[in-house]
C-alpha cells in the first residue's frame, strides 16, 4: 500500500534548526549581561531616582522576558524535531506495510 | 568648600542654590547607561531571533500543512518583535533622560560661572564700610538678587529634568514580561523560599509536640502569628524559625506575601521590648505595609513584607510569652535589659540582618527591590547593617522610624555603603520622645562607663545610640508627615508606637519608598 503523509520532514528539521538559532539569540542577552538590580542605584532629585530605579527593574525584567522567549523557542524546536522523527518512522512503517 | 553665595543665602535668610545644585550634581547616569546597554542587546539579539523564527515559519509552512505549529512559531516571532520594539522605546526614553541629566549638569555649572562673573563685575565680595548705610543696602540687595536668581535657575533646571524623568517613567510603565503570550512563563520562581518555609514549619511542628516546655510554647506562639498572618489572605512564609538561638530568646521571621514572586520585598525590624513569641502586631503591620506598597506601585506589582525578629532584641523578656529560661533567670533578665543602653546589640544584630538579607536576596526575583525598615532600636540595627553591607548587597532603600540614633561610625547618610544618601529615609514625629536627645541622656545616666568603653572599643564618641538620623545635618530624606495621634506637648510614648509609624500618611509614605515612588514621598526640602 502506497503511503504519503504529505509532510516534508527535511523542511520541518530546517525549521527546528532555525528555531534553535532563534533560541540562542534570545538567550544570549541574559547570559552575557548580568543582573542590574543588585547594584544599580542612583542619587539625585526624586523623579530622576524613581525613573532610574524603574529603568533598572525594567531592564532586568526585559532580559528575563528574552530568556523566557529563548526557552519557548527551544521547546518549539524540540517539538518540531520530534514530530519530524515521528513522521519518518510512521512513513517507514507504512512503506514496510506495517 | 561652600560657595560664597551659600554664605549670603544663610546671612539673608534665602534658599541656598547649592542644595538643589548638589542634588543635581550627585545624580549620575551610570545606572541608566547600564540599563540602555541591556535594552540595546535585547533589541539586537531578540530582533535577530525574530528573523530566524520567521525563516523557520516559512520552512515549516512548506513542510507541514497543520496550522497549529505554524501559529505557535508565528506567535513566537511576533512576541520577539514586540519585545525588541519595547526595548528600543525604553532605550530611547532613557537615553533622553541621560541627555536631560547632562543638560542639567551644564545648567548648574553655567549658573555658578555666571554668578562668579557677576560677583567680580559688581564687586559683591567687598564688605561695605560699616557706617555707610546706603552702600550696605545696595550690596545686600545685589547679593540677594543674585542668590535668588541662581536658586530660581537651578530649580528650573531641576524641574526640566524631573519633567523628562516623569515622561520616562510613563514610557516604562509596562512590565516587558507582560508581552509574553499566555503559556510562556519566565524563569520559574526560586523554590528556596518555599523549601525553607516547609523546613521551618516541620521544625515548628516538631517543637509543638516537644517535651521541652519552652520549645512547645515558642512553637505555639509562632504558629499563632502564622495563623494571624494567613488571615490576611496572602501567602505566608516562615523564613526563620529557631527556638533556641540568641541565648534562648529564639528567632523567627514571617513573610506576608510570596517573596519568590514579589516585585518589592520589605524587611521590618522591630525595636526593644519585642519578642518572637509575640509577633501579632508586626505581622499585621507587615500585611498592611505589603498591601500599601502594592497599591503604591504599578497596577500589576506584587509586594511582600517580612516581620524579622532575628536579632537579640533588648528587653525582649518583657514581651516573652514564656517563663524566663536559663539557669539563672535574674541574670538573664539583666543581660537582656543591659542591651538597651547602647547600640552594641545593634552591631551584632546588623551582622545577622546582613546574613538574612543575603540569603533572602538569593530566593527572590533578580529584579525585585528590597527595602529595610527599622523601628526604634530596630532602626539602629538597620543603620548599622547599611553601614557594613556592600553596594551589591541589593538593598534599594532604608527607612528609619522613630530612631534613637544611627549607631556607631555613622555621622551622615553619606557614611552608608549599602545605599546612596538619597536612598536613606527617616520619619520622626515631633512628639516622639525616643528620637530626642533625652534617650541618649537616660542611657548615659544608666551607663556612664559606656562612654569610655565605646570610645576605646569602637573609637566612637557620638553617644550611646549615635547621631540622630533625622537631624538636617545627617542629610537623609526626612519624611514630613503628621502623627496619627494628637500631641499635647508632653512626653507621650504612644507617639513612638510602631502602629503610629505604620498607619495613615506615614504608612503611605513608607510604602511609596518601598514601591520606588520617590516623587510622591513628602520630604523636607532644602536638606
Amino acid at each position: 500500500m502506497a503511503c504519503d503523509l504529505e509532510v516534508d520532514t527535511d523542511r520541518m528539521r530546517k525549521a527546528s534548526a532555525l528555531l534553535v538559532l532563534a533560541a540562542e539569540c534570545d538567550g544570549i542577552v541574559e547570559r552575557r549581561y548580568g543582573c542590574l538590580s543588585a547594584a544599580g542605584r542612583a542619587d539625585g532629585p526624586p523623579g530622576f531616582r524613581e525613573a532610574a530605579r524603574l529603568a533598572i527593574v525594567r531592564a532586568d525584567q526585559c532580559m528575563a522576558a528574552a530568556s523566557a522567549l529563548a526557552s519557548h523557542a527551544g521547546r518549539l524546536a524540540d517539538f518540531l524535531r520530534t514530530a519530524a522523527d515521528s513522521f519518518d518512522r510512521a512513513e517507514q512503517l507504512c512503506a514496510a506495510g506495517g | 568648600m561652600a560657595h560664597v553665595t551659600s554664605q549670603w543665602a544663610n546671612r539673608y535668610g534665602l534658599p541656598d542654590p547649592a542644595l538643589p545644585a548638589d542634588d543635581l550634581r550627585r545624580a549620575d547616569a551610570a545606572a541608566l547607561r547600564a540599563a540602555v546597554v541591556r535594552w540595546e542587546a535585547v533589541d539586537l539579539f531578540v530582533g535577530q531571533g525574530g528573523d530566524r523564527a520567521r525563516n523557520a515559519l516559512a520552512a515549516l509552512q512548506q513542510g507541514w500543512s497543520t496550522p497549529q505549529a505554524s501559529q505557535a512559531v508565528a506567535a513566537l516571532a511576533r512576541t520577539g518583535d514586540r519585545l525588541a520594539d519595547s526595548a528600543r522605546a525604553a532605550a530611547q526614553a532613557v537615553v533622553s533622560l541621560a541627555g536631560a541629566l547632562e543638560g542639567a549638569h551644564r545648567d548648574v555649572e553655567r549658573v555658578y560661572a555666571q554668578a562668579e562673573a557677576a560677583i567680580t563685575a559688581q564687586q559683591l565680595r567687598r564688605e561695605p564700610i560699616a557706617t555707610n548705610v546706603a552702600e550696605i543696602a545696595t550690596i545686600a540687595a545685589e547679593r540677594r538678587a543674585l542668590v535668588s536668581g541662581m536658586h530660581a535657575e537651578v530649580r528650573s533646571a531641576e524641574a526640566r529634568l524631573e519633567a523628562v524623568a516623569l515622561s520616562t517613567t510613563h514610557t516604562l510603565a509596562v512590565d516587558p514580561r507582560d508581552l509574553l503570550p499566555p503559556g510562556v512563563a519566565t524563569q520559574p520562581p526560586n523554590p528556596g523560599a518555599r523549601d525553607l518555609d516547609a523546613r521551618n514549619r516541620a521544625a515548628l511542628a516538631a517543637d509543638r509536640s516537644s517535651a521541652d516546655g519552652r520549645h512547645a510554647l515558642f512553637a505555639r506562639a509562632v504558629q499563632r502569628a502564622l495563623d494571624e498572618a494567613a488571615a490576611h489572605g496572602q501567602v505566608v512564609q516562615l523564613l526563620t524559625y529557631d527556638a533556641d538561638s540568641l541565648d534562648g530568646h529564639g528567632a523567627a521571621a514571617i513573610a506576608v506575601g510570596d517573596i519568590a514572586h514579589a516585585d518589592t520585598v520589605s524587611v521590618l525590624v522591630p525595636g526593644v521590648g519585642n519578642s518572637p513569641t509575640d509577633m501579632s502586631d508586626a505581622v499585621r503591620l507587615s500585611a498592611d505595609l505589603a498591601a500599601a506598597t502594592a497599591r503604591s506601585g504599578p497596577a500589576d506589582a506584587t509586594s511582600a513584607a517580612i516581620a524579622w525578629f532575628g536579632y537579640d532584641i533588648p528587653l525582649s523578656w518583657t514581651a516573652d510569652q514564656r517563663p524566663i529560661g536559663g539557669r539563672n533567670p535574674v541574670a538573664e533578665i539583666i543581660a537582656n535589659s543591659v542591651l538597651a543602653i547602647d547600640a552594641s546589640a545593634a552591631v551584632s544584630g546588623a551582622a545577622r540582618l546582613g546574613a538574612f538579607t543575603r540569603e533572602m536576596r538569593a530566593m527572590i526575583a533578580p529584579s525585585a527591590t528590597v527595602t529595610l525598615i527599622g523601628h526604634s532600636y530596630g532602626s539602629t540595627v538597620v543603620s548599622q547593617a547599611a553601614r557594613t553591607m556592600p553596594p551589591e548587597a541589593g538593598i534599594d532603600d532604608i527607612v528609619l522610624l522613630g530612631s534613637p540614633g544611627a549607631g556607631y561610625h555613622v555621622a551622615t547618610a553619606h557614611d552608608y555603603t549599602a545605599v546612596p544618601a538619597d536612598h536613606v529615609y527617616t520619619v520622626a514625629f515631633p512628639g516622639d520622645p525616643i528620637p530626642n536627645d533625652i534617650t541618649d541622656l537616660i542611657a548615659e545616666l544608666a551607663n556612664p562607663a559606656g562612654i569610655i568603653a565605646r570610645a576605646l572599643a569602637m573609637g566612637d564618641r557620638t553617644g550611646p545610640f549615635g547621631t540622630d538620623p533625622n537631624a538636617p545635618s545627617f542629610d537623609a530624606q526626612a519624611i514630613m508627615v503628621p502623627s496619627g495621634i494628637s500631641w499635647n506637648g508632653g512626653v507621650d510614648l504612644g507617639q513612638h508606637a510602631l502602629d503610629n509609624y505604620l498607619s495613615g500618611p506615614s504608612l503611605q509614605a513608607v510604602a511609596a519608598v518601598a514601591a520606588g515612588r520617590y516623587s510622591v514621598v513628602p520630604v523636607r526640602r532644602e536638606r
